[in-house]
């Protein structure tokens, strides 16, 4: 089948057996890749009600048809399970070299179910899949075990997902990593891994996948590089330049970053503060060189080396905007050597930035407030903005060096939970961190966080923070008319996801070009109808997952901090209240679907086709 | 009146110096930006405000904004992210 290797692995880790499936073309044209293949796959092979770290559960690594054949900015790989965190579906992306590598190993994807009863790693090698014994590994940081393995096989090139000591110790806050910085961090899929006592999955080979017209693959590609020389070359150059980080201080100034664990403003950093913090600005003190994932023309990376200060560093990933937010503008701290020496040990543990920093910024809240004393804080006196207290509490949670790093290793709610206290301050969307773009400024954020199958992402289709939080209040603080455009930006976002694309990719890419993409490289012919069904149906499958689970409208919850419950009473954001269920309501409404409780018609499903499965569970048809 | 800016997007204002300008009475954030381009001798192309957002006094404002005595603009990217 063009465009796909066509083998999906299964691993059973409880008795080392693997099967190899196909995959089949109806799954592959209906589901693409990435998250909502995985939301397929698991939608069949794991119970409902499934713990998400039971021998039952399953995870997903699952590349997406462009990864590895060519288009531009599609290199990232997709992890899948349910979230111990939310309790219902979870999918995180990365970017880096991984998914490419996967396929070329030989499979589109592979699933791991139950747990080994030592750890291991799984090392397929073109197609040649062998458990590699990973005690030795069990305990060490991600940096260390990828040298070690790739000293093991002696090759520097293999292709190493892996987690750190946060997944084996279950953390909420866990995230798979892979390329030595790059992600796929949210909702605790690194925990799933450490469950199942799997340390590293280890690709190599080179397999070669076919496409229908390389030819057009190429000149789509040329098309991209003269869009990207067009109407959209002042915001690459931008990102090319600095990346993620290059817009630090426009979101702090704007009301966009959260600042003070989201209950601050703008006020209350230093002009000196909100700017030292951008990459241009770091970029001058540090960087060594750049970094692209896989075929991206972007290039949004950089590694920096840190020579002098406290916390010196060879090499670091560069901190992206949720980096510098999470360890900056949350915790009103200035200082980049803390933020810098954060980023790198949440990239060795395997920590999330997002809920790590935001773990902090509750922490520091509780403490400030008088919530906890100074005795339990282990001794740390966790001021606002005191970066040497930062890092002592970064560290103390990494190494799980102290009772309160330990507690917060779970993330805010665990450890809200554990002290029963500080709820008042606790900031997420079913329970998971807020990423750092403000509801409050970007409203249609709200309908994303709260309601996508996927909560608290920043990267999952809706009126986001690009455009929509530039628009005149007047427009956008109306709540009215969001659906169609919520809508649009789904599909569009859906079908990113699922090829492999960068979630950059809507500068970087041509409108409309993605699925031009995809008719290229599988013979699907997809029409623009055909796109549109697509993108539905990819949003409603990771939806059924969480239908199927028994989550309905009502059990999707966001705090009321972040949508202005009460409303801030200073800075950009100053009396800004979010209705976050009337869009809620405009987007279900331009879905068809029931406001109660978010249930898909069977119209809506009998027309957007490929779901016969959901449409039986839900209405015995 | 006299307005302090600072162009926080400076990759996109072609050279336009942060400090202090000076406009009419009654002057909007536009003729804020037009007051910089003229002193410092830049043409930025048509349409370029439609890459900037704008907070002025701590506050979100648009172009047509009237501005105050003694104000402080900045002026930043209008497409944020990452
Ligand atoms: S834009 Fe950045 S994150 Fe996206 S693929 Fe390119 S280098 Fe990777």
């Amino acid at each position: 089948m063009n465009g796909y290797t066509g083998k999906l692995l299964f691993v059973n880790l409880t008795d080392k057996t693997c099967e190899v499936r196909e995959l089949t073309e109806d799954l592959a044209k209906n589901f693409v890749g990435g998250p909502s293949l995985g939301a397929r796959i698991l939608y069949d092979e794991m119970p409902p009600n499934t713990d998400a770290l039971a021998p039952e559960s399953l995870l997903g690594i699952i590349s997406g048809p462009t990864n590895g054949t060519g288009p531009l900015m599609g290199g990232r790989y997709t992890v899948v399970s349910k979230s111990p965190v939310t309790g219902g579906w979870n999918d995180a992306n990365s970017g880096g070299n991984f998914g490419p590598i996967l396929r070329k190993s030989g499979y589109d994807a592979v699933f791991f179910k139950g747990v080994s009863e030592t750890p291991v790693y799984l090392f397929i090698d073109n197609g040649e899949v062998s458990f590699r014994d990973a005690s030795h590994l069990w305990g060490k940081t991600t940096i260390e075990t990828e040298i070690a393995i790739r000293a093991e096989l002696d090759d520097p090139k293999v292709g190493i997902a892996l987690i750190g000591p946060a997944g084996e110790r279950l953390s909420n806050m866990a995230a798979i990593m892979n390329d030595t910085h790059r992600a796929a961090g949210r909702g605790g899929t690194g925990a799933v891994m450490g469950s199942k006592r799997l340390k590293a999955l280890v690709c190599r080979g080179d397999i070669k996948i076919e496409v229908r017209d390389k030819a057009e693959i190429v000149a789509l590609n040329k098309e991209t590089v003269e869009w990207e020389k067009g109407p959209v070359a002042e915001v690459v150059k931008i990102f090319s330049a600095w990346g993620t980080g290059s817009l630090y201080e426009d979101s702090t100034i704007s009301g966009d970053a959260g600042i003070k664990n989201w209950g601050g403003s703008a006020k209350d950093l230093t002009d000196e503060q909100k700017e030292i913090l951008t990459s241009a600005s770091m970029d001058k003190m540090y960087r060594k060189k750049k970094f692209a994932c896989n075929a991206c023309p972007v290039g949004c990376g950089a590694i920096y080396e840190i020579k002098d200060g406290p916390w010196k560093l060879e090499e670091t990933g560069r901190p992206e905007y949720e980096t510098s937010s999470n360890f900056g503008s949350m915790l009103l701290n200035g200082d980049p050597q803390s933020v810098n020496y954060c980023n790198f040990l949440c990239n060795e543990y395997g920590y999330d930035v997002i809920s790590f920093g935001s773990t902090l910024a509750w922490a520091m809240e509780c403490y400030n407030t008088g919530l906890f004393t100074l005795e339990e804080m282990g001794g740390i006196d966790l001021k606002w903005g005191d970066r040497d207290a930062i890092v002592a509490m970064s560290e103390a949670i990494c190494r799980a060096s102290t009772e309160m790093g330990r507690v917060l290793g779970g993330a805010t709610v665990a450890a809200a939970r554990h002290y029963n206290r500080g709820f008042e301050f606790l900031v997420n969307a079913s329970g998971i961190e807020i990423p750092q773009h403000d509801a409050r400024r970007a409203p249609g954020l709200a309908r994303t966080y709260q309601y996508d199958p996927t909560p608290g992402r920043h990267v999952k289709g809706g009126l986001g923070f690009t455009d929509h939080g530039a628009e005149p209040p007047e427009q956008k603080y109306s709540f009215k008319d969001t659906g169609r455009r919520d809508l649009d930006a789904v599909i569009d976002l859906e079908i990113t996801n699922c090829a492999g694309f960068c979630q950059l990719s809507d500068f970087g890419l041509p409108p409309g070009i993605k699925l031009r993409f995809l008719n290229a490289l599988t013979d699907f012919n997809y029409s623009e109808e055909d796109g549109v069904n697509l993108g539905l149906r990819l949003f409603t499958m990771r939806h059924a997952f969480n239908l199927r689970e028994g989550m309905r409208r009502g059990d999707f919850k966001i705090s009321d901090r972040i949508v202005g419950k009460p409303p801030l009473k200073e800075g950009p954001l100053e009396n800004i209240t979010i209705d976050n269920e009337q869009l809620a309501d405009n987007f279900y409404t331009e879905l068809g679907w029931d406001l109660e409780t978010a249930l898909p018609p069977k119209e809506f499903l009998e027309k957007v086709g490929g779901l016969d499965f959901v449409l039986r569970d839900l209405y015995g048809a | 009146m006299k307005v302090w800016v600072k162009f926080v997007c400076k990759d996109l204002t072609g050279g336009l110096a942060n400090g202090e300008y000076s406009v009419p009475d009654g002057a909007t954030v536009l003729d804020v930006i037009r007051a910089a381009e003229k002193s410092c001798g830049v043409t930025l192309p048509p349409d370029r405000d439609k890459a900037f957002q704008y907070i002025l006094n701590d506050k979100a404002a648009q172009g047509y904004t009237p501005v105050p005595d003694g104000a402080k603009l900045y002026v930043l990217h209008a497409r944020l992210g990452g």
